[in-house]
């Protein structure tokens, strides 16, 4: 029988488990099912749709995973059980969160980018520098009905007055309000406080210290947090969600943010790669986006949500390649927000779901943007800095074919120079990430395998030539029987060029003098081998920002017609 | 799947709780009125973290000397609680009624005033089951309608079903006397008629569908407001319709589980089936009432004639597994099951 490992992802709509086995000393993925997620109720309902998950998963493969009742029982007391399970989980709300540090910018910033990991959502700031009275300190702390208090600031060594009445504040926070879910406290600050706080605060459990976020001025590591920071997501999901505790005890596993677990594998991506590029993956689900990006052994993160607003909705309006009135593009929205598995069934619903879409990649990308300004991104320029690959997820790309959900993504992120853009289609990164821990082979030869589909090549063209210029000419290697294939790209220009089967495509890129496709400088151009993808080589000369005719019948027309050319 | 439920004699239950541990004031079996507090919970009305060191200029070795009450003690208003004596005494009291709840390196943080957190009920019944330390649910019988948004707030009045001709200029001002009652109407409302309608003084307003352009005014609406179907602009099926009439001038109840979340409308008193015991789980099958959320057809209503196995391609290029619907037209149409509501309704209906 082969070693096996199973991974449980619990996310906002579905609940999936992926089975791992290893044959001869390899890893492979066996089986896939899933189920919808229920996480509300007093547990009995969550209990049985993972029993339910686990009994599908039982009658398809050799494996035991529940009792001989078809009941949950410690698996570790089952013969054939898998060897690990790794769990991960998105359901459920956002952390309701404070960040307490000592300085904007070497506190205050880096909580919020370590956060942003953790399904986090920041509802109270304190800097400590603000010189806020101590009352009014006490005050806001106790009436944002924080869930999770993180608490940075200050080098080792340093000063530590306001620190310590901040302390103090918390420790009254911490005992003098019952609470029905008891918060958490993470401390990462000056170490030279961090027994001081221990004591002080008398949290027990709840309580998790951590070195310094602060390696030396200006510089941070969220590194040295995540263990803290992954003992309290845990255990305050454990409180949040009925029969989650139960699960896990007899799992015998921890429950870890489904996006730590993917920016896990973002991170080996980049860790591993050697282009010198960054690795940049977006999750788009029903009701958030999120973006994890991995660049020079930094990872950063964030989940977002589109609040509907009037401006949001004008602005994908604007971005629908069907005619559609801002009435019925509104209804659409605000019925898609109740009903989170709808279908676009019609062409014209499919295109409200896309707009909507690429405005919320846009904002989910500047929100990283704000939150860390080394990303690279601006609103109307794109991706500056250069990423690959590109992994698109979640159940937001499965309502659209492969060049459509490819379309969605570029006009979205908007990149520049040359880069690939991978699908995940069976959600493997997240699975992967929470197994990974336990043997680094498991991913290193699942992803071997192929497991991601290839969804296209992108080659943008930046030139400041006027629309219809010539700006590059691609010359097409086919090989030795075919004759070699030309093409000009005009600035406005989006095309597609299809790429062998079974077999790598070299294109010669011959850029004008002022057009810059990545290869350094301007003008410069040279080979690049590419493999075989759904979508193909895709040529993006469209220009940054992309010019849209203001007239709405045009503008949908452009935008049918760059659909159009990717595949219909 | 969605499934809402539109039905008479049906079990009703409400859990009413307070959001952090307080003390339980009702025990199980005990009947409950509109407004009976269910639980407290009695928490400090105010903080102050005063510096005694710094405000009163004493060196830390010396402060225990010029502290006069302990940690924990209970203060009253004007009671010293530190004193410093010199050529001009400085003294530290108490604002307010309150407690000490800490005395820390020279800082002392009183707790004053008191401030009860309750829980009422929305709807009388009877307490089916205690949430320790929290709250209760009260359980009832009666007719019932889901709807599927609402905007956090509960209300309780005469129903009415409005027919008014907002289209006539002329009756405008012809609005009939709503105060305090829960209002249906089944006309197209827009902002203005919306906000003529609250003009009225309504305790609760009950669409079919709200559109766009009223969602804002909707949340912000200091009168309870309830979508039956969702969003734009969508008729009222059958089933809803027949229970709203039968609720005509009764008390009833808009229960809202809270800003953006369904809410239920509840007729109570009405017998028939009254234990929980019989509830039976409905999914979807061939014969199941549905409403249609997509458009072309959406809001309109059907029973499912054919479950296929196989998934289908619609027009969009997406696959997804179909159910064919016969509408009230007897137009037999293929959507995904993705895009339906299960209605569940008495079977009569």
């Amino acid at each position: 029988m082969p070693k096996t490992f199973l991974s449980i992802d619990i996310g906002k709509s579905q609940t999936q488990a992926c089975l791992f086995a290893q044959r001869e000393g390899t890893w492979a993925v066996e089986g896939i099912s899933s189920i919808p997620t229920v996480i509300e109720g007093d547990g009995t309902q969550f209990r049985k749709a993972i029993q339910a998950l686990l009994s599908q998963v039982e009658q398809s493969h050799e494996i035991r995973l529940l009792d001989e009742h078809g009941q949950f029982t410690n698996i570790r007391r089952l013969q054939g059980a898998p060897a690990f399970v790794g769990l991960t989980l998105s359901a459920g709300k956002p952390i309701r969160t404070a960040l307490i540090g000592l300085s904007e910018a070497y506190s205050i910033a880096p909580l919020r980018r370590l956060v942003s990991l953790f399904n986090c959502e920041v509802v109270l700031e304190v800097n400590l520098q603000d010189n806020l009275n101590a009352t009014a300190q006490l005050d806001r702390l106790l009436t944002s009905d924080v869930e999770l208090y993180v608490i940075g600031g200050g080098a080792n060594g340093g000063a530590q007055k306001s620190l310590k009445a901040a302390i103090e504040n918390l420790r009254l926070v911490y005992h003098l309000i019952p609470r029905a879910v008891r918060p958490q406290i993470v401390y990462c600050g000056n170490q030279e406080l961090a027994e001081y706080a221990q004591s002080e605060i008398e949290a027990g459990l709840d309580m998790h210290l951590s070195s310094n976020i602060q390696t030396n001025p200006g510089q941070e590591d969220p590194t040295l947090v995540w263990k803290a920071m992954l003992k309290a997501f845990e255990r305050l999901r454990l409180q949040q969600i009925p029969g989650l505790a139960e699960v896990v005890s007899d799992l015998r596993t921890h429950v870890i943010p489904s996006d730590f677990s993917a920016g896990r594998m973002v991170r080996f991506l980049e860790r591993s790669s050697e282009n010198g590029k960054g690795v940049l993956m977006l999750r788009v689900e029903a009701d958030t986006v999120s973006v994890i990006a991995a660049r020079d052994q930094k990872l950063n993160s964030i989940s977002h949500h589109l609040e509907v607003n009037s401006a949001a909705l004008q602005t994908a309006k604007g971005l629908s390649s069907q005619l559609t009135d801002l009435n019925s593009f509104a209804t659409y929205i605000f019925n898609r927000a109740l009903f989170p598995d709808y279908t676009p069934a019609t062409l014209e619903d499919l295109s409200i779901e896309h707009a909507w879409a690429r405005v919320r990649i846009r904002e989910a990308l500047s929100a990283l943007q704000k939150l860390n300004p080394d990303f690279g991104y601006n609103p109307s320029l794109g991706l500056m800095r250069t990423y690959e690959p590109i992994i698109l997820s979640g159940s937001g790309m499965k309502l659209a074919l492969p060049h459509q959900g490819l379309l969605v993504a570029l006009d979205g992120i908007l990149p520049h120079g040359i880069t690939t853009v991978l699908q995940d289609e069976q959600q493997l990164l997240t699975a992967l990430g929470s197994l990974a821990p336990q043997d680094p082979l498991l991913p290193v030869q699942v992803m071997d395998a192929e497991v991601f589909t290839n969804l296209a090549t992108i080659i943008n063209v930046d030139a400041p030539a006027s629309e219809g210029q010539k700006v590059l000419q691609i010359e097409v290697n086919e090989g030795e029987q075919n004759p070699r294939l030309f093409h000009k790209i005009q600035t406005g220009d989006l095309k597609r060029i299809e790429t062998l089967t079974n077999n790598k495509t070299e294109l010669y890129l011959a850029p004008h003098d002022e057009s810059d496709v990545g290869m350094g400088i301007p003008g410069l151009g040279g080979w690049v081998t590419v493999l075989e993808s759904k979508v193909g080589v895709v040529v993006d000369a469209r220009g940054r920002p992309l010019s849209l005719p203001v007239d709405e019948t045009a503008r949908a027309e452009t935008l049918h017609n760059w659909l159009w050319e990717l595949g219909g | 799947m969605r499934k809402v439920i539109i039905r008479s004699g049906q079990p009703v239950y409400k859990q009413v709780r307070l959001p952090q541990p307080g003390t339980v004031l009702v025990r199980t079996g005990q009947e409950v009125k509109v407004g009976d507090v269910l639980a407290e919970a009695v928490i400090p009305q105010e903080f102050q973290v005063f510096d005694i060191l710094n405000h009163l200029g004493i060196k830390p070795g010396k402060l225990e000397q010029h502290l006069k009450r302990l940690n924990g003690e209970v203060i009253r208003k004007g009671d010293v609680i530190a004193q410093k004596p010199g050529l001009i005494t400085r003294i530290f009291r108490a604002s307010q009624d309150g407690r000490i709840v800490s005395m820390r390196e020279g800082r002392v943080t009183l707790a004053m005033g008191e401030r009860k957190l309750q829980v009422v009920a929305p709807i009388a019944g009877t307490i089916v089951e205690l949430i320790p330390g929290f709250g209760a649910v009260i359980g009832l019988t009666g007719s019932l309608i889901q709807g599927v948004w609402s905007n956090g707030l509960n209300a309780s009045g005469n129903f009415t079903h409005l027919k008014f001709d907002f289209t006539d200029p002329q009756q405008r001002s012809l609005l009939p006397d709503l105060e305090d009652k829960i209002v249906f109407s089944g006309a197209l409302i827009t902002p203005e008629r919306f906000r003529l309608i609250v003009s009225k003084k309504p305790a609760g307003i009950i669409l079919p569908s709200l559109v766009p352009a009223i969602v804002e005014e909707a949340k912000a609406s200091p009168v309870a407001v309830m979508s039956l179907n969702g969003f734009g602009d969508q008729e009222i099926d059958p089933a809803s319709l027949g229970s709203l009439q039968k609720m005509q001038d009764q008390e009833v109840f808009l229960l809202s589980e809270g800003l953006g979340q369904p809410a239920e409308l509840v007729l109570p008193g009405e017998g028939g089936q009254t234990s929980a015991l019989f509830d039976e789980e409905i999914s979807l099958q061939v014969g199941s009432m549905v409403r249609l959320i997509g458009e072309p057809y959406l809001g309109s209503t059907g029973r499912v004639v054919e479950l296929p196995d196989r998934a289908e391609r619609f027009a969009s290029g997406l696959t997804a597994r179909v159910a064919v619907v016969k509408r009230a037209d007897d137009e037999q149409i293929r959507v995904p099951v993705t895009n339906l509501v299960l209605l569940d309704v008495n079977t009569k209906e």
